[in-house]
């Protein structure tokens, strides 16, 4: 192919003696390359935006969430603690499943005879009743031997609960203050998960202020424990209560860090439900980025939620106990989810457990599969552009051929077969498409390295925030893949290969002989 | 045992199809041996050049049967034909524009896939042939600053370059002066004897085909032979 390759790289300098055809090449070529800028200006902002929400997501919620199911709730395994003077007649969470001592804690010299209508214990080959829990634990084990150590996969339990979130404003320019209430999903704070922890807003100057003077005002000078930032564990105070993180939204109305509050929940007496209060002050806020769920979300330590544990009987599949699986990189979701199926059928234990990826929430899915449809859209839109971009090299190629009919024939005639010729056109095509990519892929990478400046620039000719900061962050997030990359490379090389082809089968089609007696 | 033609061609005809039909050729026979020079010659619009063009599988007949080399024409492709068995010469010259002569000579061995950079024996074939047409000097030289005689002397050379067996060559001189003509034919017949191919050439110039071993005239579409 270096025959025709030096005879299509030649025909592509542009010459004076053919000023027409230079131009339509060098508007071809800049017409590519504007198209091939924006597609990986486009795809490179929507993949940076893709990994900071999933990112996010995957910070509140593992990469794969492994909930009981109807079944497990309704088993003789899990209903049996509420009958046993071994577990206090009450329920357990899979944590205390799992630090049990026995696995059926039923005793029918201490407890009561079970009603006829109580579910039937599932028994093991043995005949023992199955520890769904300490099994279902040992499958997290196995599918963690089989996956390499980087995957490090870590199982942790989770515990979500509802509370009413209230919240005193003290205005320092004034002695009125105002009570700010929401209900919220409070969840524990897993300090070993470095995303949450990035997650978490530097300290404000602001904050740092009015948490010592709410410390000063309580019980003398401040400690500084609790003005750090915050990393593995949310810090308590006892006079001002427990430490909770919040969402950053709460800022612009007027929440600070050490601005204290309630806990408002209910807890079951003897004779009706009972409002309860847990004292709390704001240790620090988070970004919760685009979780339509976000800013309901209240992070607090973990033995909090043992207090609103009550709370779990209202249905909502966002509240409740289960087992978050971490492990990175998060390419490796499906495959994990499909191994510990497999794992758990193996055990007669999968109908007990739902098993999700970060991708199927219910919370997440609507929004992660519209931006995955965007993205198909905009590349099936980018195709189409491309297809028209690359349309005129078909007019830039078949004016190359009217000019080099003679070359052409020559060529023909010193032995040069048709398929040669078309060739030489079809790589004229395709070199014109790979050097506008190269050229629109450069001017993209510089592009996304300004970004900042240049959406500063639109926001200052329109008079208002370009992107606005709580859908995208204080910065548009932009990652440049080799996906987008090698998409528009070979896209564009392939659609200016095939606009080469019509011409070149008109210049393969040439008559040689009429050509060249003609003169 | 008797030689074998390097080109032999059986009652060719071609007719140009069309309300009404024109047959140019009605039969022409021929045959081209190894060190022959063959001249064709015939008034315009008699059908040399396409004669020429046939025998040099640039154009297809109507009927009859070519053999090039012993075999038919058809056995083997059109193109292939043409980069092994033949070198061609046109009065226009056609080189190609925008390349030095070197690279215009080298480009039938680029054709044929053979390597052709500075160490390779297809770059030294072309070196000697530039040296035998007496272009050395002008080896690195734009085409387009060599004048007509200088031209059709790199197209020589490249017509020898993939050392075919046959020099197909339309009206070789017919764009030179009378002494550069002169030069054109002595060493367009010099080389095709030194090399012992085959040569056929059309022309009107009777001086040259005088200089050939056979004349043919081409005349009512019949490609007769004169003494």
């Amino acid at each position: 192919m270096r025959f025709e390759y030096s005879i299509a790289f030649k025909y592509l300098i542009p010459r004076l003696k053919q000023l027409s055809t230079s131009i339509i090449t060098l508007l071809s070529l800049f017409v590519i390359s504007l198209v091939v800028w924006l597609v990986v200006v486009f795809l490179s902002v929507t993949t940076g935006l893709e990994k900071k929400w999933v990112d996010e997501l995957v910070s509140f919620n593992a990469p794969l969430k492994v909930t009981p199911t109807e079944a497990y709730y309704s088993s003789y395994y899990y209903q049996i603690d509420r009958l046993s003077q071994n577990s206090d007649y009450a329920l357990k969470t899979i944590g205390e499943k799992l630090s049990a001592p026995l696995s059926n804690p039923y005793d029918p010299e201490l407890d009561s005879e079970l009603p006829h209508n109580f579910p039937q214990p599932d028994l093991n080959s043995n005949g023992e009743l199955k520890d769904i829990v300490k099994e279902s634990w040992a499958a997290f084990e196995k599918v963690k031997s089989l996956f390499p150590k980087e995957v490090q996969m870590q199982a942790q339990e989770f515990e979500t609960a509802f509370a009413t979130l209230n919240i005193h404003l003290e205005n320092s320019q004034s002695e009125n203050s105002a009570l700010l209430s929401q209900v919220s999903y409070i969840t524990s704070y897993n300090g070993s998960n470095k995303k949450i922890s990035e997650m978490i807003l530097p300290l404000r100057e602001e904050d740092a202020q009015h948490l010592i003077s709410s410390i000063t005002e309580k019980k003398g000078p401040a400690t500084q424990p609790l003005i750090k930032k915050i990393e593995h564990q949310i810090p308590t105070d006892t006079l001002l209560g427990d430490g909770v993180l919040i969402s950053k939204g709460f800022q612009k109305h007027g929440v600070r860090v050490g601005d204290e509050g309630f806990l408002i929940y209910y807890s079951p007496t003897a004779s009706s439900m009972q409002e309860q209060r847990l004292p709390i002050y704001v240790a620090g806020f988070y970004d919760p980025g685009l979780l339509p769920i976000g800013n309901k979300i209240l992070f607090v330590d973990p033995k909090v939620i043992q207090q609103l544990r009550p709370n779990f009987s209202i249905p909502d599949k966002m509240l409740g106990n289960g087992i978050n699986l971490w492990f990175q990189p998060l390419s490796q979701a499906d495959k994990v989810k499909s191994t510990l199926l497999q794992e758990l059928k193996n055990r007669g234990l999968d109908n007990y457990w739902t098993v999700e990826t970060y991708s199927e929430y219910e919370f997440s899915k609507p929004m992660l599969d519209q931006l995955k449809s965007d993205k198909n859209l905009f590349s099936l839109i980018a195709v189409l552009i491309l297809l028209v971009a690359c349309s005129n090299i078909i007019s830039m190629l078949i004016l190359l051929v009217n000019n080099k009919q003679r070359e052409i024939a020559i060529l023909r005639a010193l032995g040069a077969s048709r398929k040669n010729i078309a060739l030489i056109f079809g790589l004229s095509g395709a070199m014109t498409g790979f050097l506008s990519s190269v050229v629109g892929i450069l001017a993209a990478i510089f592009t996304l390295h300004n970004l900042h400046s240049l959406i500063d620039w639109i926001s200052f000719l329109q008079g208002h925030e370009a992107f606005q900061s709580s859908f995208y962050g204080d910065r548009l997030p932009n990652q440049l893949s080799p996906e987008v990359i090698s998409f528009v490379l070979i896209a564009t090389t392939l659609l200016s290969f095939l606009a080469g082809l019509i011409p070149a089968i008109k210049a393969a089609l040439l008559k040689p002989s009429q050509i060249i007696r003609g003169g | 045992m008797m030689e074998e033609p390097l080109l032999e061609a059986k009652n060719l005809v071609k007719t140009y199809p069309g309300k009404e039909p024109l047959h140019l050729l009605k039969g022409v026979s021929l045959k081209v041996f190894a060190g022959d020079a063959v001249a064709i010659m015939g008034a315009s619009g008699e059908g040399k050049t396409t004669l020429l063009h046939i025998l040099g599988t640039l154009e297809s007949f109507s009927s009859g049967e070519l053999f090039i080399a012993g075999k038919s024409a058809d056995s083997h492709s059109k193109d292939f034909l043409r980069r092994c068995h033949f070198g061609f010469i046109f009065q226009n010259y056609n080189l190609l524009e925008d390349y030095t002569t070197l690279q215009n000579i080298l480009i039938p061995a680029s054709i044929s896939r053979k390597e052709t950079h500075s160490t390779t024996p297809s770059y030294l074939r072309a070196l000697t042939l530039l040296d035998k047409v007496g272009l050395l000097p002008k080896a690195h030289l734009n085409t387009k600053h060599l004048s007509g005689g200088e031209k059709q002397r790199a197209a020589i050379a490249r017509a020898l370059m993939n050392d075919p067996e046959m020099i197909l060559a339309d009206e070789p001189s017919g764009n030179l002066d009378y002494t550069t003509s002169m030069t054109i034919h002595n060493l367009l017949l010099d080389c095709a004897k030194q090399f012992n191919k085959g040569l056929i050439i059309v022309t009107h110039d009777e001086k040259l085909a005088a200089l050939c071993d056979h004349l043919y005239v081409l005349q009512n579409g019949q490609l007769l032979k004169t003494s």
